[in-house]
């Protein structure tokens, strides 16, 4: 058989174009349910990964099954060098998406301090029991910039500047900390970075840009450090001094 | 002899918030952002988070060193200038004298030995 014969055939076979069929359809249902407004957090990671596996899905099958035989490679000099670039890329763009966040914390961690005030690690262990969620590292960025960010990985971590201490008194810096357990409890992180890997290998999950999904998040997060100090002042005037902080910044440089 | 205001000499080099959050630091002090807010609140407006800004732009610049100092409610940066007045005053100048030699070699060179002359002769 002609080796065009061979890769055009491969579209005549209607049991593969039903699995690829199948595959699109699933991305599509899967991408669907992200979006959907109901969905929780870790509905949304499970589905955001099984679209993007839907979707590359039908790209590995045909590299496999498109020959005589699978990586069927004889009629071509080139194609030896397009599957083995192809593979390669795929390979190193799925390692190095899932190892990325972990090069990122252990780079971070290892360029912070870890909290050693009393009084403070007391209420995170506190409040994480209260939450039923493990008590978080938190690690001090040596960074003036009043930022705050976690992650939910084997172990919670939060990350908090120097500066955010700088600026805020020991109320709001409770509020910043409440925030953040919240976005442990519900898996922020995972979703933001599951909404990257969509982002990075769907061409379908352009059309969202999960800002709704992740202004939810953030929503809940604040009503939860509200709901604990029973007042929403802290949470307030902690978010006013840093949009001060980086608005000043941003009027210095221009 | 008319005494020379801090706040005045550098306004060229430093912004006027930049210059004042250096006077509070002089002389050789080591301060947190909110006990330097604290000293300056009363003769100026100004916010604790532009005070932070101010503070870590002059640490960019090379300016003021900082440390982290723990406690109980976290941690604190502590700010200390690392030149005295006559010593940055000496740097800006060696700054300046450097970048117009750099910039018209000769001509500047000339200029500074006919000026030095002169200075010399009175």
């Amino acid at each position: 058989m002609l080796c065009n014969e061979c890769y055009a055939g491969f579209f005549m076979e209607p049991l593969k174009m039903s699995i690829i069929t199948a595959s699109l359809m699933l991305a599509i249902g899967s991408l669907l349910m992200v979006i959907r407004k109901n969905s929780s957090s870790s509905q949304r990671i499970f589905f955001t990964y099984l679209h993007v596996f839907a979707l590359v899905f039908p790209f590995a099958f045909y590299f496999l099954f498109s020959g005589c035989q699978a990586f069927y490679t004889g009629c071509s000099k080139l194609l030896p060098i397009i599957y083995l670039i192809g593979f390669t890329g795929l390979l190193s763009a799925v390692i190095g998406s899932l190892a990325a966040p972990l090069v990122f914390l252990y780079i971070k961690a290892k360029s912070s301090r870890s909290l050693k005030s009393n009084d403070l690690q007391k209420f995170i262990e506190t409040e994480s029991s209260l939450l039923g969620v493990k008590t978080p590292k938190v690690y001090i960025i040596d960074e003036a910039s009043p930022v705050a960010f976690s992650f939910s990985n084997i172990r919670p971590v939060i990350f908090m500047s120097a500066g955010l201490f700088d600026i805020l008194n020991r109320r709001e810096i409770e509020s910043v900390l409440l925030h953040e357990l919240m976005h442990i409890k519900s898996g922020t992180s995972a979703l933001k970075f599951s909404a990257f890997l969509a982002r990075l290998f769907s061409p379908l999950a352009s059309f969202t840009t999960f800002r709704h999904e992740l202004n939810a998040e953030e929503e809940r997060a604040d009503n939860f450090s509200a709901t604990r100090q029973g007042t929403t002042r802290h949470l307030k005037s902690a978010k006013e001094k840093v949009n001060s902080f980086f608005s000043f910044s941003i009027q210095l440089r221009n | 002899m008319k005494e020379i205001k801090f706040n005045t000499d550098f306004e060229s080099l430093l912004s006027p918030l930049e210059s004042a959050v250096l006077s509070v630091l002089w002389p050789d002090r080591k301060m947190k952002v909110r006990k330097i807010y604290e000293q300056l609140k009363p003769e100026m407006s100004v916010a604790l988070s532009s005070i932070a800004v101010i503070l870590d732009r002059l640490h960019q610049k090379g300016i003021v060193g900082r440390d982290i100092e723990t406690g109980r409610g976290g941690v604190r940066y502590i700010y200390f200038p690392l030149k005295d007045r006559k010593q940055f005053e000496k740097s800006i100048i060696e700054t300046t004298v450097n970048s117009l030699i750099e910039r018209f070699g000769n001509a500047a060179v000339g200029y500074f030995n006919e000026r030095f002359s002169e200075e010399r002769k009175r």
